[in-house]
């Protein structure tokens, strides 16, 4: 009679466990209870950016944003990237600032630097001098001083708004604070969306930080990766670089993280055979433990679906 | 009507000759004027960029703080190190284009018209082959290991990356560092430096990488 008990509430326990295990997966909340406000949010923007994908609404935006008229995406700063943004200035003042990126030490660059007069602190020249000695501090390895001259750089008005993207990628590149970071290179895509260097950072940034974070940033931050993936393969066109861009990934990530990354990778660049096989692998391989590992799984089934679809 | 011996041509037929000739010559006038319009004016001296390389630069070197560079001759007699830092120096204090070191002569150039960045130049270099291999240290067995160790040094404490431009007799000392260097984690950039060349150095230093001379 007690082994009967035993045996009902086993099975009871059982059912109950099914039950939870089903409306988890279904409904996409947390093994430890309702999916939170911002959890919810989270998986609408990946979502979203898996439907944009999808859809080829991605795809358009991110070729409207390569085909800006003048756009050089690999400038490493703003005005080698888009024409016309610092007319008129002398050529012995350009002279001076050429001089400096001869220069071939960061601590000869600073002392250069400080040889360099500019008349009117609000203009694009005084904004690429505090460039050129955050670049240069950096280089050298003082952090503060590179941060210092960042600041003077933002205090300069006078500028196109695209250049502010530089500035954040220069801040991101300074590191800190994931979340910091992170916010720094949306900022960086927002202003400058044809900023190739800043579109990169975000995505090898993004896959890195995959699984670390709680399960609302891991799907804010696949999504980075998969629209991310879509703007960089516009902006160069060219499979070489993704294959090398997946390279750097997997210096920082692994698992299925990494798939979406290279998978996305492969699909941009015509591959899709290879990209179901990396998305294949990605579903067997290692995934972030709990909610982060649901939500890359439906990523990758998702992409997994529409690749396998339409080849 | 025309009428020439063996040849009758009605005003209608001439009519339409006339047209097509006309058609004929606005058209040649259009493509040249499209010629004309399309061919990027240049004025004397100025170089006409290339078209950008498919992103040649690899994207696991950062961009913001990518390594700086020194540069290095490897003749038939050792090596010697290019002093771009005092190039550098004289264009800060002097409105000058033409300077002559001991490395030879250098012609800078930032008159662009079409310039984007600022930082923008084209600096020519015409190596004096003499006097470089007269500086050139050698390169033993144990000045090779120093250099090694310089070169490594330099990358891991200073995250500088040599570039060595070899001349014609230097093939084989260059081999050797070469060999020795790839033992080593320093990153290095190559090319080849023709005899009686001009060596331009743009802003960019990935002019130095084609699809065979990347970073490793």
């Amino acid at each position: 009679m007690k082994l009967r008990a035993i045996g009902y509430l086993t099975l009871g326990a059982a059912a109950v466990l099914a039950w939870f295990a089903v409306e988890t997966e279904v409904t996409g909340g947390s093994p430890h209870g309702p999916m939170s406000e911002d959890m919810a949010q989270a998986q609408e923007v990946l979502d979203q950016a898996l439907a944009r994908v999808e859809d080829g609404t991605a795809e358009a935006e991110a070729q409207d944003i390569a085909g800006q008229f003048g756009l050089e995406a690999s400038g490493d700063i703003c005005l080698m990237r888009h024409g016309r943004l610092a007319l008129r200035v002398p050529a012995g003042l350009r002279q001076k600032l050429a001089a400096i990126e001869i220069a071939t030490t960061p601590d000869m660059r600073l002392t250069l630097l400080d040889a360099v007069a500019v008349d009117q602190p609000d203009s694009v020249v005084a904004w690429r001098v505090h460039m050129l000695r955050a670049k240069a501090m950096a280089q050298a390895g003082d952090r503060d001083g590179a941060g210092a001259a960042l600041d003077a750089a933002a205090g300069v008005t006078r500028i196109d708004l695209r250049c502010r993207s530089d500035e954040a990628v220069a801040r991101a590149a300074l590191g800190g604070d994931p979340a910091r970071v992170t916010a720094l290179l949306d900022a960086a895509v927002v202003a400058d969306p044809g900023n190739w260097q800043a579109q990169v950072r975000r995505v090898l940034f993004a896959t890195s930080q995959i699984g670390r974070g709680d399960p609302a940033a891991c799907a804010r931050d696949a999504a980075r990766v998969i629209e991310g993936a879509v703007v960089v393969a516009a902006l160069t066109g060219s499979a070489r670089q993704l294959d090398r861009l997946g390279a750097a990934a997997r210096t920082q990530a692994s698992g299925a993280a990494l798939a979406i990354l290279e998978g996305m990778m492969q699909e941009r660049s015509g591959r899709a055979a290879r990209a179901a096989e990396t998305y294949a692998l990605g579903l067997s391989g290692p995934r972030p433990a709990g909610e982060c590992g649901l939500v890359l799984t439906r990523a990758i089934e998702a992409r997994l679906t529409a690749v396998t679809r339409d080849a | 009507m025309i009428s020439v011996p063996g040849l009758t041509i009605s005003d209608e037929d001439g009519g339409f000759v006339d047209v097509a000739a006309n058609a004929l010559a606005m058209m040649i006038l259009v493509t040249m004027l499209i010629l004309t319009i399309s061919a990027v004016p240049a004025g004397r001296g100025i170089v006409i960029a290339q078209d950008p390389p498919d992103f040649p630069f690899p994207v696991e070197i950062d961009p913001f703080l990518n390594p700086t560079n020194s540069y290095h001759v490897v003749t038939g007699s050792g090596v010697v190190t290019l002093d771009l830092d005092a190039v550098a120096q004289v264009l800060v204090q002097e409105s000058v284009t033409d300077m002559v070191f001991p490395e030879g002569r250098f012609y800078f150039k930032n008159d662009l018209s079409n310039y984007r960045d600022l930082t923008e130049y084209e600096l020519q270099w015409l190596p004096d082959f003499n006097k470089l291999a007269a500086d050139a240290q050698p390169l033993d067995d144990a000045g090779r290991a120093e250099q090694v160790e310089g070169f490594t040094a330099s990358w891991e404490g200073g995250n500088v990356v040599p570039t060595f431009f070899v001349t014609q007799d230097g093939w084989e000392v260059f081999a050797a560092l070469h060999g020795a260097l790839r033992a080593t984690p320093t990153p290095l950039r190559w090319r080849t430096l023709p005899p009686r060349g001009v060596q331009t150095f743009l802003r960019d230093v990935d002019q130095f990488e084609t699809s065979l001379q990347e970073w490793r």
